[in-house]
C-alpha cells in the first residue's frame, strides 16, 4: 500500500468480492413454497445491492484519492503471522487436550513471541504467570460460575 | 410513600445485604470491566444464591452487579481500547485518546462521574414517573421498531470521522453477519453451508470481543518486537476530585441532559439498551455540541461523558418495563425476571400496588449502588491505572485467554471461540484499512431486530408497505433517517469541494 | 535461534498431545451402575431465567441433593433449540451429556422440518415435569371475553382475529391445533417471545396468545387481558380456581407442555433407570413441589420411562397431523 490512493483502491476490490461471495450465496438459499414478495432472501438481496453500490462509490472516490506515498507503517508481519498460527494451533486443541495444558503452552509460547527485542526473556516468570493464570481461570470457572472448560487429558479435576 | 422508602432503607441497610452489595458492586465492576465477562454472567453467578434470601435483599444484590457491570466497561475502554462490554464501545473513541495524551485520570474521572449520574437520573425516572413512560413502550409494534432500528443504524454508520463509505460498509457487513443463521418466520437456514453449528448464527459477544479485543492482540504483534518500556502510556493518578474542573461540569450540562435522555429512552424500549444507546447519544451530541463537534474522537471529555451517562441511563431504563409491565428488554433483566418468579412474584402492573415494600426496597437499592459504584470505582481508579504497568506483551495475551473462555462459556462450545478469531481477523483489517469497528456491532445487533420487525410489520398489515408510513412514531423515525441522510451526505459532498479546491489553489 | 527452537518444540508437543487425546478419554470411562460419579452437563434448550431453565435448574439443585453430584447447566437456546438437541444427540452415550427440553423442541421442531432427526434418535429417559401454567389470553381491545364468545365471532368473521405465535414454534402448533379442534379460522402473526405477546396485545395489535399465567395474572385483575382457558385435562388448582379447561368450553383439546429429560442414543440402560429412580424420588420431595408452585404455578408430575415413550410418540403422531399447516 504506497499510496492512498492504491490502498482505496483495494479496499474497494474487497467490498466487490464480498458483495460477490454473499450475492451467490443468496441466491443459494433455499425458498419454501409459496413465499410471499418478501422472504428470507429479500434482506440478504438488499444487503447485496448495498455492497454492490458501496464497492463502486469507493472505487470512483479513489480515482481522486491522494497519490502521494503514504508514511510507511512498518508492520512486523512475521510475529503477525507467527501469532495467527498459534492462535489458531490453540484453539483446534482447545477441546481434545483440555483447557489447562493448552492456555499454558500458549500463554508460554506468547509471551516469549511477544517480547521487545531489546528484552530477554524471562522463561520461569512466564511459565509462572502461565501456570497461575490457566489455574486461575479453571477454577473460577469450574467452581463459581459452574461451567467446565475443556478438560481433554486432564480429567481429575 | 415515605414510610415505604424507610422501609426499603432498612431493608437494604441490614449488614448481611449491605455486604453483599458491595461485593456485588466490586464484582460486576469486574465483570464489565473484563472482557469477554458479561453483565449475563455475573448475574447468573449470584441468581442462585439470592434463592435462599428474602426477595428485597436477593434482587438488591442482583441490582448492585447489574448496575456496576454497565459500569465497568468503561475501565478497559479507556485503558485498553477495548470495551469490556458493548456498552462501552463509545468510551473507546475519546478516552483511549485522552490516556495517550496523558489525561487518563481524568478521562476515568469523568466516567465513573457520568456513569453515576446517568444511573442516578434513570433510577429517579424510574421512581416517579415509571408507569407513565412504561406505557410509550407498549405504542412500540413491529413497525415502530423496524423504524428505530433503521434509524440507529442511519445514526451510526455516518458517525465515522473519516470515510463514510467505509463507516456504512462496516454497518452493512454487521448486518451481512447477523442474517447467517435460521431467518426470522419462515425458519429457512441462510448461509449455514450445511452445519449445524451455524444454524444458530453468532453471538454478540463473540462480534464484540472478536473485533475489539481479539483484533488489537494481533495488533499488538505488530509492534510487540519492537516496543520499549517507555513507550507504554501510564496514567498519572495525582488529580483532585473527578480531575475535571466545575467550568466544564457546567459547559457539559447540555450533553449530559441529552445523553441521559437518549439512554433513557433507548433503555425503555425492551430489546436494545445500553449497548446501543452510548452510541447512538455520542452521535446525537457530535452534531449537537456544535462548537465541539471536531473535537469528538480526538480526546473529547463530551465523548466519554455521552457514552458514558447513556449507557447508566439504560439501566434504570430498562428496569422500567420490567418493573411496571413485567417485560425483561434483555438478558439481564430476564435474569432479573427470574430472580423475581422464584420467590413467587410476577411483576406487572400491580407490582407496585402489591408488593409495595419489596419495590421500594429495589428502589434505594439502586440509589444505594449507584454510591457504592462511584465510591468503589473513585478509590479503585488508582488500581485499574495499575493495570498499565503490566508489560503488553503479557497482559494481551491474558486478555485474549479471558476471551477465549468467555465465548466457550457462552454455550460450551469450541464454535463460539472460532467465531472470535474471525471476527478478530476481520477486525484486524478494518483497522488496517481504517474501517471503524462500531458500526459492524451495531449492524449485527440491530440487524436481526429490524429484519424480524420488518417482516412481522409486513404480515400484521397484509403486505401493505405503507403502513409503514402511516404509523405516526414509524413515519417519523423513517422520515427523519431519510431527512438526515440526505444532511450527511450534501456535508460529505461540500467537504469533498472545499478539498479539491483548497489543493486545486495549492497546485 | 534457541527461541525459535523452543518454540517449534513446544508445538510440536502439544499437537503430539492432541493425537493422543483421543485414546486418553475412553480409558477413563466410568461403570454405568454407580452413575453419576462426577458432575453431569445438561443443555438446556432455552435461555437463562424462562420456564424451561427454571425447570431444569431446580431438578438440578434437587438432583445434586439426592447424587450428591452436581448438574451443570449450559443455556443453548439457538436455532429453536435445535443446536441443544444437535450437540445432544451427537455426544458420546457415556451419561456425561444430557438434554433438558420439552415437545416444542422434541416433537414440534421435527413436525415443522427444522430439524431431521426425531425423538427416535434419542434415548429418552423420562418426563420428569409438566408445564400446566399455560392460558389462552384475550386483548382488552378484541372484546373477547370466553372461549364461546371467540368461537361466535370467529365464525362470524373467519381469519379476522388475530393470534400471536412464533411462527414454526410451539405457540404456533398451539393456535392451529385450536383453530382445528374448534372449527374456527383465525389470523396467525408473528409476534415473537412472551414479552412480545405481552406488549403487542396490551398495545391492541393483536387479540390472542398463549402464554404463562404468572405473566398475565396482574393483567388480568386491571382488566388488560382477559384469560380464556386454560390447556390441562382438568383445572390446575394453583391458578385461578375460575379459568375454565377447553373441555369444559365444549372444545376437545388439551395440550399440556411435558419437559423431556434425554440421553444420545446408546447410552446404557442402568443409567437411564438411575435417572428415573432420581427423579420419582425428586418429585417426592416436598420442598421441589413447593419451588415448581412458587415459580410457575406448577404441580409436580412425574412420567416414567415406559409410560413417558407412550405418551410422547402419541403426542408426535397426533402433530404430525399439522405438518403441512406448520412447514
Amino acid at each position: 500500500m504506497k499510496t492512498q490512493k492504491m490502498q482505496d483502491r483495494v479496499f474497494g476490490i474487497i467490498v466487490l468480492a464480498v458483495a460477490a461471495f454473499y450475492t451467490v450465496f443468496t441466491f443459494l438459499i433455499p425458498l419454501k413454497e409459496g413465499s410471499d414478495i418478501i422472504n428470507a432472501r429479500t434482506m440478504p438481496l438488499l444487503l447485496a445491492a448495498l455492497m454492490w453500490i458501496l464497492g463502486v462509490c469507493q472505487l470512483v472516490t479513489a480515482r481522486k484519492a491522494d497519490d502521494k506515498p503514504l508514511e510507511k507503517e512498518a508492520r512486523d508481519l512475521r510475529t503477525v503471522l507467527k501469532t495467527a498460527v498459534l492462535i489458531v494451533v490453540y484453539i483446534a486443541l482447545f477441546e481434545p487436550v483440555g483447557f489447562l495444558i493448552t492456555t499454558f503452552v500458549y500463554l508460554f509460547l506468547q509471551f516469549i513471541l511477544l517480547t521487545p527485542a531489546d528484552k530477554k526473556p524471562n522463561y520461569l516468570f512466564y511459565g509462572i504467570v502461565a501456570l497461575v493464570v490457566s489455574l486461575f481461570v479453571y477454577a473460577i470457572f469450574r467452581y463459581s460460575l459452574d461451567i467446565i472448560l475443556p478438560q481433554g487429558l486432564i480429567t481429575f479435576f | 410513600m415515605l414510610e415505604l422508602f424507610a422501609q426499603g432503607f432498612a431493608n437494604v441497610f441490614s449488614p448481611f445485604c449491605l455486604v453483599l452489595m458491595v461485593l456485588g458492586t466490586v464484582i460486576g465492576i469486574i465483570f464489565g470491566a473484563v472482557p469477554g465477562l458479561s453483565s449475563v454472567m455475573a448475574i447468573a453467578l449470584f441468581l442462585p444464591l439470592t434463592y435462599g434470601m428474602d426477595p428485597g435483599q436477593g434482587l438488591s444484590v442482583l441490582v448492585a452487579l447489574y448496575i456496576g457491570s454497565v459500569s465497568g466497561g468503561l475501565v478497559s475502554a479507556i485503558l485498553l481500547k477495548i470495551p469490556g462490554t458493548p456498552a462501552s464501545i463509545a468510551t473507546c473513541f475519546d478516552g483511549h485518546p485522552m490516556l495517550a495524551r496523558g489525561e487518563g485520570a481524568k478521562a476515568l474521572g469523568a466516567g465513573v462521574f457520568y456513569s453515576f449520574l446517568g444511573t442516578i437520573i434513570s433510577v429517579v425516572a424510574l421512581m416517579f414517573i415509571a408507569p407513565q413512560i412504561a406505557k410509550v413502550a407498549i405504542n412500540f409494534g413491529p413497525h415502530e421498531y423496524f423504524a428505530i432500528s433503521i434509524f440507529s443504524l442511519m445514526l451510526i454508520a455516518t458517525l465515522s470521522s473519516g470515510s463514510m463509505i467505509k463507516g456504512i460498509f462496516s454497518g452493512v457487513l454487521g448486518l451481512a453477519f447477523a442474517t447467517v443463521g435460521i431467518a426470522p418466520l419462515d425458519a429457512v437456514k441462510r448461509f449455514t453451508f450445511g452445519t449445524v453449528a451455524l444454524s444458530d448464527g453468532f453471538d454478540v459477544l463473540t462480534v464484540m470481543i472478536g473485533l475489539f479485543a481479539v483484533s488489537e492482540v494481533i495488533k499488538i504483534a505488530e509492534v510487540a518486537k519492537r516496543e520499549k518500556a517507555s513507550d507504554v502510556a501510564q496514567v498519572n493518578m495525582k488529580v483532585k476530585g473527578f480531575g475535571f474542573t466545575v467550568k466544564e461540569f457546567v459547559q457539559q450540562i447540555p450533553n449530559a441532559i441529552r445523553a441521559a435522555l437518549v439512554g433513557l429512552g433507548i433503555g425503555i424500549l425492551p430489546g436494545i439498551g445500553a449497548g446501543t444507546s452510548n452510541l447512538v447519544a455520542y452521535t446525537v451530541n457530535k452534531n449537537a455540541d456544535k462548537k465541539h463537534s471536531d473535537e469528538y474522537g480526538k480526546g473529547y471529555i463530551g465523548g466519554i461523558i455521552s457514552s458514558e451517562t447513556a449507557n447508566n441511563a439504560s439501566v434504570g431504563g430498562a428496569m422500567i418495563p420490567l418493573m411496571t409491565l413485567g417485560i425483561p428488554g434483555d438478558g439481564v433483566t430476564a435474569l432479573l425476571l427470574g430472580a423475581f418468579m422464584v420467590h413467587g412474584i410476577a411483576p406487572g402492573p400491580l407490582l407496585f400496588q402489591n408488593y409495595g415494600p419489596l419495590v421500594y426496597t429495589i428502589f434505594v437499592a439502586c440509589l444505594v449502588a449507584t454510591v457504592l459504584m462511584l465510591a468503589i470505582e473513585w478509590y479503585g481508579m488508582r488500581i485499574f491505572a495499575k493495570v498499565l504497568k503490566v508489560p503488553r506483551h503479557i497482559l494481551l495475551p491474558i486478555v485474549f485467554v479471558l476471551c477465549v473462555v468467555g465465548a466457550f462459556g457462552l454455550s460450551s462450545r469450541v464454535f463460539d471461540v472460532w467465531a472470535v478469531l474471525i471476527f478478530g481477523v476481520i477486525g484486524y483489517f478494518f483497522t488496517i484499512f481504517k474501517v471503524p469497528q462500531a458500526p459492524f456491532v451495531i449492524g449485527f445487533v440491530l440487524g436481526s431486530m429490524a429484519e424480524t420487525n420488518f417482516r412481522r410489520g409486513m404480515m400484521m398489515s397484509d403486505d401493505n408497505f405503507l403502513d409503514f408510513f402511516t404509523k405516526p412514531i414509524a413515519a417519523a423515525f423513517l422520515i427523519f433517517t431519510l431527512v438526515y441522510f440526505i444532511y450527511v451526505v450534501v456535508k460529505e459532498i461540500k467537504k469533498a469541494q472545499a478539498r479539491k479546491t483548497a489543493s486545486g489553489q495549492a497546485v | 535461534m534457541k527461541k525459535k527452537q523452543l518454540f517449534a518444540s513446544v508445538l510440536a508437543g502439544a499437537l503430539l498431545l492432541g493425537t493422543l487425546a483421543g485414546c486418553g478419554n475412553s480409558a477413563s470411562g466410568d461403570s454405568a451402575e454407580e452413575w453419576p460419579t462426577k458432575a453431569v452437563n445438561v443443555v438446556v434448550t432455552a435461555s437463562a431465567g424462562g420456564d424451561t431453565d427454571f425447570n431444569a435448574r431446580t431438578f438440578a439443585t434437587y438432583f445434586e441433593q439426592v447424587t450428591g453430584q452436581p448438574m451443570v447447566i449450559a443455556n443453548t437456546a439457538g436455532g429453536g433449540g435445535s443446536v441443544a438437541t444437535s450437540e445432544v444427540k451427537d455426544s458420546k452415550a457415556d451419561g456425561t451429556k444430557i438434554l433438558f427440553c420439552h415437545t416444542g423442541q422434541m416433537i414440534v421442531n421435527e413436525v415443522a422440518g427444522l430439524i431431521d432427526y426425531s425423538m427416535d434418535d434419542f434415548d429418552i429417559a423420562c418426563i420428569p415435569a409438566v408445564d400446566k401454567g399455560t392460558v389462552l389470553v384475550a386483548s382488552k381491545s378484541s372484546g373477547i371475553t370466553s372461549v364461546e364468545d371467540l368461537v361466535e365471532k370467529a365464525k362470524a368473521a373467519p381469519g379476522e382475529i388475530t393470534y400471536a405465535s412464533e411462527l414454526g414454534g410451539y405457540s404456533h402448533l398451539q393456535g392451529l391445533i385450536l383453530m382445528g379442534k374448534a372449527g374456527i379460522d383465525l389470523k396467525i402473526l408473528d409476534i415473537g417471545s412472551a414479552s412480545d405477546k405481552i406488549t403487542n396485545m396490551l398495545g391492541g395489535r393483536v387479540d390472542l396468545a398463549a402464554i404463562s399465567y404468572g405473566a398475565v395474572k396482574d393483567y388480568a385483575e386491571t382488566g388488560d387481558l382477559v384469560i380464556l382457558a386454560q390447556y390441562n385435562e382438568e383445572r390446575n388448582e394453583n391458578l385461578d380456581p375460575d379459568i375454565p379447561t377447553f373441555v369444559e368450553c365444549g372444545i376437545d383439546f388439551v395440550m399440556e407442555k411435558p419437559y423431556i429429560i434425554a440421553f444420545p442414543k446408546g447410552t446404557d440402560q442402568a443409567i437411564i433407570d438411575k435417572i428415573n429412580e432420581v427423579a420419582a424420588q425428586i418429585a417426592e420431595d416436598p420442598d421441589y413441589q413447593a419451588a415448581l408452585i412458587d415459580g410457575y404455578n406448577q404441580p409436580a408430575e412425574y412420567i416414567a420411562h415406559d409410560e413417558a415413550l407412550e405418551l410422547l410418540a402419541q403426542t408426535r403422531e397426533e402433530y404430525m397431523a399439522y405438518q403441512d399447516l406448520l412447514q
